[in-house]
């Protein structure tokens, strides 16, 4: 998905050997406080929306990958770091993890080909697993997870910053509990939650992805990959008892 | 016998009464019968000024989602009922009334008893200011909410247009406007009604901030579609026809003037596309019907102040002239990330300045005169000065009180749903996103 090429041309304003000294940096100054995989969706992150930037993007950027409330709290920790390993020198930094990040998206392409004719993807498939959820989360959690597997067809890497980017903002319209057990089913697909919550709350959720996906894929396609998901919700047993529509 | 001659004078009489008309009425003399024709003319040219508000619509509508295009035709619809009654009730005494100190008038508000041709004046200006109240509508369409949108155009009307309107066209019941005095020249409007209009726009998608996923993550730009966009030429066709009233009615008599008046009209239209379609080339953007027809409504708007006081040749530059700059203006606020719907601020703000000052710059007699060209700019800040930080701050407080700005989910379902309960095309609308009309 994305080559070196790509990333050179979006180099405009910044040379590759000062891009490559950055990335270096970032990867040095965050890799204590993050997963491998957030920390390689983190420099994608750099690379798509802040490597051209001036030196403020830093804190456009930490406040984007800081979602969760552990990296909240150490934001101001985490930035002072970043700053001094940007101050390094070129011989201190560890080497560039440019190939690591190719490594990842390309995983990540491979890991959506076999879900592409999947009927449902393992997001959903991980809730089968579960005790019966309630009808309205049931049909939520296919909606959510259809309109993620269309969002991963288009790029993987924009579906991953919309699913951090709902994580991160389940707080503001879900109750703590269920927010936070949402957010591990989104980003680390762990089994969703089966608790039932009112059809309102389980709209705004929807409407969180609605909002972050058009920024990332704009609303014709957001509208587009909403309907489709709701039309197959509309198609499965469940819809008998919860009407997908309530969810809009 | 007698049968044949009661008949006969039967007809006879008839005959009389059908020639005779001057013996039961009385003809009129030339005054009453100028009076006459420029009521017929006024009243006309009023009602071709009230057709462009279904051309806006058009326009309006086409360029937006199908999900808000009952949304923003029912703001045109209703801006142009509500308006109509404020302007009755305050805006025409603010704008004409007896005007002493030059910033505002203060007589004839509710207006009930006058003469013939005070009621004409009346009916031809109210076309006016409901022209320009709903030229913020497009701007702004798609994320604003219905109540708040209908406030603030009263307001536009009631306040922001009328007493700008007194500065420069004041004075019809005595005293004149301070510009007036100055001796600005705005014949039909370029800056009162559509600079105006386009300043209030811009003041609104500021507030407003542009629609969900107008921008992508590294700042580009999307196109977001319009649903009809035979509707939007059909609208463009539409205001130009009523343009001609609005600009040769702006005699607001029948005279022989309205002939060159509506044919750098025409010219400038034409040559507002023209220009727009030669800037979009050099420019090697492809060559966007929406664009074009914005370009030669840009040149109407351009030749509005000065069409009655150029000549053809300058109103093809006027309208060539701004038709690019309606094309740089877009193309300016999208990178400002400002989202202007249909180019409202561009079209009538923008090309409204510029005919302005070409008016001054143009004018038959006084070419290239540099105090004239002052005057203009000097009307033309004021206008600025005024509309835009005023709709800003009324904006502004709308927005920090009731809320400006469409909840996202209903930005989500579109407006025509949530705003109205009801969908614009309901056959062949292929993504609702609501639950449907019930």
């Amino acid at each position: 998905m994305n080559s070196n090429a790509t990333v050179t041309q979006r180099h405009t304003q910044v040379d590759e050997n000062e891009a490559s000294r950055r990335r270096r940096a970032i990867f040095k100054a965050l890799h204590p406080y993050m997963s491998k995989t957030q920390l390689l969706e983190a420099l994608w992150m750099w690379e798509w929306d802040h490597a051209d930037g001036a030196a403020f993007e830093l804190a456009r950027f930490l406040r984007a990958v800081c979602l969760t409330a552990e990296l909240k709290a150490r934001q101001s920790e985490i930035r002072r770091s970043l700053i001094r390993q940007m101050s390094l020198p070129l011989v201190e930094l560890g080497p560039d993890p440019w190939p690591l990040m190719r490594n990842y998206a390309q995983s990540m392409k491979k890991e959506k080909e076999p879900e592409a004719s999947a009927p449902v993807s393992d997001l959903s498939a991980s809730s089968a697993d579960q005790p019966e959820s309630s009808p309205g989360t049931e049909v939520m959690v296919y909606v959510i997870t259809h309109v993620l597997d269309a969002m991963l067809q288009k790029n993987p890497v924009y579906c991953a910053r919309v699913r951090n980017w709902v994580a991160g903002h389940l707080i503001s319209v879900a109750p703590i509990a269920y927010a936070n057990e949402f957010s591990e089913w989104l980003i680390t697909q762990s089994p969703p939650p089966t608790v039932e919550l009112a059809p309102d709350t389980m709209s705004r959720i929807v409407n969180l992805l609605y909002i972050c996906g058009c920024e990332y894929f704009g609303p014709v396609q957001v509208d587009k990959m909403l309907h489709l998901a709701i039309s197959g919700a509309e198609a499965l047993p469940v819809a008998t008892r919860f009407n997908p529509r309530d969810l809009l | 016998m007698i049968l044949m001659m009661r008949i006969a004078v039967v007809f006879f009489a008839l005959l009389t009464l059908l020639f005779t008309p001057s013996v039961l009425y009385a003809a009129p003399n030339a005054d009453g019968l100028q009076a006459s024709m420029d009521a017929v003319w006024v009243i006309t040219a009023g009602a071709l000024v009230f057709f462009m508000q279904a051309g806006f619509a058009f326009v309006e509508s086409g360029m937006t989602r199908s999900k808000n295009a009952i949304n923003v035709i029912m703001k045109n619809y209703t801006d142009v009922c509500f308006g109509s009654l404020v302007f009755w009730m305050v805006g025409y005494g603010l704008m004409f009334g007896a005007n002493s100190s030059g910033w505002f008038g203060s007589d004839h508000f509710f207006l009930q008893h006058a003469r013939a041709e005070e009621y004409a004046f009346l009916f031809f200006q109210t076309m006016f200011a409901a022209t320009a109240a709903t030229i913020a509508s497009g701007a702004m369409a798609e994320r604003t909410r219905y109540w708040p949108y209908i406030f603030s155009s009263m307001f536009t009307i009631g306040v922001i247009y009328s007493l700008f309107g007194s500065w420069a066209w004041g004075g019809y019941y005595g005293g004149k406007g301070w510009l007036s005095e100055m001796g600005f020249i705005d014949f039909a409007g370029s800056t009162v009604v559509h600079s105006i209009g386009g300043w209030v726009a811009l003041a609104g998608i500021i507030v407003l901030g542009p629609r969900l996923g107008k921008y992508g993550p590294a700042g580009e730009v999307r196109t977001i579609a319009g649903h009809n966009l035979s509707s939007v030429a059909l609208g463009g066709f539409i205001l130009w026809l009523g343009w001609f009233g609005f600009n040769a009615g702006s005699t607001v008599s029948a005279t022989v003037d309205i002939g060159l008046i509506a044919l750098n009209t025409h010219l400038a239209a034409a040559s507002g596309a023209v220009g727009a379609v030669l800037m979009m080339a050099v420019v090697q953007q492809r060559v966007l019907m929406t664009m074009t027809v914005n370009g030669s409504l840009g040149g109407l708007v351009g030749i509005t102040a000065g069409c009655a006081s150029m000549a053809p040749g300058f109103a093809v530059t006027t309208g060539l002239v701004a038709g690019i700059l309606v094309v740089i203006g877009s193309y300016s606020l999208e990178r400002l990330r400002l989202d202007d719907v249909v180019g409202a601020v561009s079209v009538h703000g923008i090309a409204g300045a510029w005919g302005t000052l070409a008016a001054g710059l143009f004018m038959t007699g006084n070419l290239f005169n540099l105090d004239q060209a002052i005057v203009q700019l000097t009307g033309i800040a004021a206008a600025f000065l005024w509309a835009f930080p005023l709709a800003l701050l009324v904006f502004w407080t709308i927005d920090r009180t009731v809320g400006l700005r469409a909840d996202s989910q209903h930005e989500q379902r579109g407006l025509d749903f949530a705003e109205h309960h009801e969908v614009g095309y309901p056959e062949f609308q292929a993504e609702q996103l609501h639950k449907g009309v019930q």
